[in-house]
């Protein structure tokens, strides 16, 4: 999907397994980041990814006791899309020093913003069928309390 | 009152912060985003080569940003992505970003802050175009 810019599945995908699994969620999250560090390169921006996917699967282990819907788990997808820029912006900071960092933030609001609208809209389709589906494969026995 | 319920009051307050924040972010953006001039402006270019050798150019352009500044040039080739030009190669020199070597440009001795798709070209600006190795 990368003709597609900011528009991934990756953020509802960890969603998913991390509701689902739990921390074990950490290990396809390095696969991905190493997968992509392989496809890619290991330039600047795979640094950006070795935080900024396990960011995502320790913040769902910290809400997912929380929240039971649906609805809320798009939304905390979404607003992961509209930060993806300014955690991007650490490295940049850790790397250039804070005016780089902050120029680089306001160029990529308007892509943060379609990031953010394209995890709504993924969120919002796919992941309630696919966390149902991965609970029912997981624990064919346990009933789910997300709605 | 009932954790549906709870669910439920959370999530209006979750989406109107969500709101909020996009708009914001709208205002941060229309704030402090480069802006382009229009008119005929003359600046100057200099690339420093990894083996020393130094290539500089004056040019009179009234283009907005910098990339359509050097484009009757032929300075900079790259891959397209969604943020811009990403360079990669400099009047003929390859930096290769899987080492960790970039192409990096000054504009006006201080480090540049923009891509040159989004770098503004102002009249007398500087630019110095060097690669460094993370």
């Amino acid at each position: 999907m990368s003709f597609l810019p900011n528009i991934e599945p990756v953020t509802m995908l960890l969603i998913c397994t991390t509701i689902v699994y739990g921390a074990k969620a950490f290990y396809p999250c390095a696969i991905f980041v190493l997968a992509e560090g392989l496809l890619y390169g290991f330039g600047w921006y795979f640094f950006v990814y070795v935080y900024i996917w396990p960011i995502l699967v320790a913040l769902i282990l910290l809400l997912r006791r929380h929240i039971t819907s649906f609805v809320l788990w798009t939304l905390v997808g979404a607003l992961y899309g509209l930060f993806f820029g300014p955690l991007c912006c650490i490295e940049a900071f850790v790397v250039d020093g804070w005016r780089m960092a902050f120029s680089y933030w306001i160029s990529g609001i308007p892509y943060d913003i379609l990031h953010c609208v394209g995890n709504a809209v993924i969120c919002g389709v796919l992941l309630k069928p696919l966390t149902t589906l991965l609970q029912k494969l997981a624990y064919p026995e346990a009933k789910t309390d997300i709605e | 009152m009932s954790s549906m319920s709870k669910q439920k009051k959370t999530t209006i307050i979750v989406a109107a912060i969500a709101v909020v924040l996009v708009i914001a972010a709208l205002v941060c953006w229309a704030s402090f985003r480069p802006k382009a001039l229009e008119g005929v402006k003359e600046i100057s270019v200099t690339i420093t080569h990894t083996d020393g050798t130094v290539r500089a150019e004056d040019i009179e352009t009234t283009a907005q940003y910098l990339s359509e500044a050097l484009e009757p040039y032929d300075l900079l080739e790259g891959e397209d992505t969604e943020y811009g030009l990403f360079v990669k190669t400099v009047d003929g020199e390859y930096a290769d970003d899987t080492e960790g070597t970039y192409w990096m440009f000054d504009v006006n001795g201080a480090m540049g802050e923009y891509g040159v798709d989004t770098q503004p070209v102002a009249d007398g600006d500087a630019y110095s175009f060097y690669t460094i190795t993370y």
